[in-house]
């Protein structure tokens, strides 16, 4: 591996980290009755940068190196279904990230209090948060299967 | 000065941050519920407290995953695949849902105050106790069953605790 | 028959204040984008043509599937901003936008774990 995907691949996980942990802030502060929208808007413009250059770095990785020699050397170990399943899962449901933080993002820009103070919105939003958690929680472990089963 | 020295001291700290701001956020606790209500200076308090947790818990989880990193890129990945480090991950995952649950309140505060505090104590000590866990071939599933177990003592003894300090839920 | 008071307050929310469209139509093209995402992933694995499209189109399949992805979520995006919502309609938004990226994910991760564990 070169240095270039070698840094690619921490700012890949670190990156997604960062909007993963975004992502549990805007659910803290979602489950208040009278949430920051000064927190909720820099919570989620964080989460949008972080998913985005974790979806760009980490695709460049994996278009241009995972696909020969790491796929081939998973596949060829003791646990080919870390790609078969964990990594193929992974790289799709990945996808959903930086839309989902879009949009929550234009909730809080362009919503702000008006739908933050509707309860039945407020949940919605905190619904959508957690499922984007949970994707990028899902992910994050795929990655360590996936890391961990290259032999 | 090497990654892995830097990883080391920023997960030290994070590990000192949350287990110190648990210990403290649950002593806090107590003491604001001896008269039965918590007045705003008891918040504040508590609010302080909760804060350093989240600091000690991004530096763990950051410096955490920082090894991962380096134990991939070191040639050194069968770690990642230990029981050991998933049962920590678990442990963590637990946190952060204890968390949300207690923000919530879909958790009683009983049930959630004892998950926090013995969730911050596996967490720290399940490395330190690895030689112990590799001496009985304890897997994924007796690590954690020793943890549940973990959790159901400091819930026992912070029920007594409550109990001998007059504490009603 | 919706309460007079639901419908007044939508009314008044339709004559008076103006909310902003920018979060209804973000939440419509999130919703377009989840179906289109679980429908490409699944699809291409299933019909190798579309796969080797995605693949000489492309370059590779995943930048295809990105590149379709946010295409159908800018589109969408555009369309759904020309719409006047109303609070009713941007809440239907919302709790549709969580229940299909939900069962997208779902969809995904089904598909691939009976593909790795159950087919062969």
């Amino acid at each position: 591996m070169t240095q270039t995907l070698a840094t690619l691949l921490i700012a890949h996980i670190v990156l997604g980290l960062i909007g993963i942990g975004a992502l549990f802030a805007l659910a803290m502060a979602l489950l208040k009755k009278m949430p920051s929208m000064r927190f909720l808007r820099i919570s989620s413009l964080i989460a949008v940068i972080g998913f985005i250059l974790s979806w760009i770095s980490g695709g460049y990785y994996y278009v241009t190196y995972y696909g020969g020699p790491v796929k081939a050397a998973i596949k060829a170990g003791p646990n080919p279904w870390a790609h078969a399943f964990f990594m193929e899962a992974k790289e799709h449901v990945f996808l959903l990230l930086p839309f989902i933080s879009l949009a929550l993002a234009c909730a809080f820009f362009f919503g702000g209090e008006r739908i933050v103070s509707d309860d039945k919105k407020r949940h919605a939003l905190l619904a959508i948060t957690l499922i984007a958690g949970l994707i990028g929680v899902f992910s994050t472990l795929s990655g360590v299967i996936i890391s961990g089963s290259v032999r | 000065m090497d990654w892995h020295t830097i990883l080391i001291a920023l997960h030290l700290i994070g590990t000192v941050l949350g287990v110190g701001g648990a210990t403290f956020a649950e002593i806090f606790l107590l003491k604001s519920l001896r008269d039965g209500e918590i007045d705003p200076l008891e918040s504040s308090f508590l609010k302080v407290t909760y804060r350093v947790i989240r600091i000690g818990l991004a530096l763990l989880v950051l410096s955490g995953f920082g090894f991962l990193i380096l134990y991939r890129l070191t040639g050194l990945e069968e770690r990642l695949l230990s029981p050991l480090l998933w049962a920590k991950l678990a442990i963590v995952g637990i946190i952060l849902a204890n968390a949300i649950l207690l923000q919530a309140r879909k958790i009683p505060l009983w049930l959630g105050s004892a998950l926090s505090l013995a969730s911050w104590y596996g967490a720290m000590l399940i490395i330190p106790l690895r030689s112990v866990f590799k001496s009985i071939n304890a897997g994924f599933f007796d690590v954690i069953l020793i943890y549940a177990a973990f959790v159901i003592i400091t819930a026992t003894i912070l029920f007594g605790i409550r109990r001998a300090l007059g504490i009603r839920h | 028959m919706e309460p007079i008071q639901n419908i007044i307050r939508e009314s008044n929310y339709k004559t008076g204040e103006k909310i902003s469209r920018v979060p209804h139509a973000a939440f419509c093209a999130l919703i377009v984008a989840s179906l289109v995402i679980a429908g490409l992933t699944i699809s291409a694995d299933l019909i190798p043509p579309l796969k080797n499209w995605l693949k000489g189109t492309f370059s590779h399949h995943w930048i295809g599937k990105g590149v379709l992805a946010l295409a159908v979520f800018l589109i969408s995006f555009l369309i759904s901003l020309s719409f006047s919502p109303t609070e009713r309609r941007e809440r239907i938004a919302l709790y549709s936008s969580a229940w299909i990226v939900a069962l997208s994910t779902f969809a995904i991760v089904g598909f691939f774990l009976y593909e790795a564990f159950f087919l062969h």
